[in-house]
């Protein structure tokens, strides 16, 4: 899973690519948490080239949502594919789509 | 005409991926539509993962057909007697700050296939799914 990083002040986006499988999401949940140790408010996920996304990484991105909202900051999607857009509607995750401010 | 694919797997870590590259060449063989690709691949990487994590199996016996209008895919673990179908899928009602992050995968095997069923036979689990071709 191709995982590129871009960061502007206090905000990262998280640009994936291609399957993020269960051991893509093992990828990612170690990515966000080194991004947890930095000063870094904001965190964008962006899931527009991504073409599968398992229950692992759901709940990667699920958990991640709410730590960061615990200590104020914000963890979100910020795009998604056809494929994404499907896996979110089936299971009611919808809600963590957020535009970039 | 049937087209079968009947393959024997061990259980490790890189179980899924390995048997996601020997759909993927199925898919190919039998012009699988994209759609139906998409839905077996995710039933198949979220009932292997599962076979990984916790089912103690030495290996899973994948076999996929296309036939009468579907692809049919029956996985066989030699696993703990476990029934994935029979786990409560998750709540959606409940608000996403509190909602329980498990379930999830089996969830979207039952909503990505239009069949599924599971018996424990000869010491092994097996599941059978079908999805139409459309």
């Amino acid at each position: 899973m191709p995982l590129q990083k871009q960061i502007v002040r206090d905000e990262c986006e998280l640009l994936v690519t291609g399957r993020v499988d269960g051991a893509a999401a093992n990828e990612l949940e170690v990515e966000v948490l080194a991004l947890a140790k930095t000063p870094i408010q904001s965190v964008y996920l962006n899931l527009a080239n991504a073409n599968f996304l398992c229950s692992a990484a759901l709940r990667v991105i699920l958990q991640s949502h709410r730590q960061w909202h615990a200590k104020g900051r914000r963890f979100v999607i910020s795009r998604t594919s056809p494929e994404v857009d499907q896996i979110l509607d089936l299971t009611g995750m919808r809600e963590l789509i957020v535009e970039p401010t | 005409m049937a087209v079968a694919a009947d393959i024997i797997l061990p259980v490790t870590p890189e179980l899924p991926q390995v048997a996601h590259a020997r759909l993927e060449a199925f898919a190919l063989s039998v012009a699988l539509p994209a759609k139906v690709m998409f839905a077996v691949d995710t039933a198949l990487e979220e009932l292997l993962q599962n076979v990984v994590d916790y089912s103690g199996a030495h290996e899973v016996k994948l076999w996929l057909t296309v036939e009468g209008g579907e692809l049919r895919m029956e996985l066989a673990d030699d696993g703990r007697p476990f029934n994935p179908l029979a786990e409560p899928g998750p709540d959606l009602s409940v608000p996403l700050a509190e909602r329980d992050v498990g379930g999830l995968g089996v969830h979207l095997v039952r909503r990505m296939m239009d069949r599924a069923a599971y018996e424990h036979r000869g010491g092994r689990n097996c599941l059978k799914l079908a999805k139409t071709l459309v």
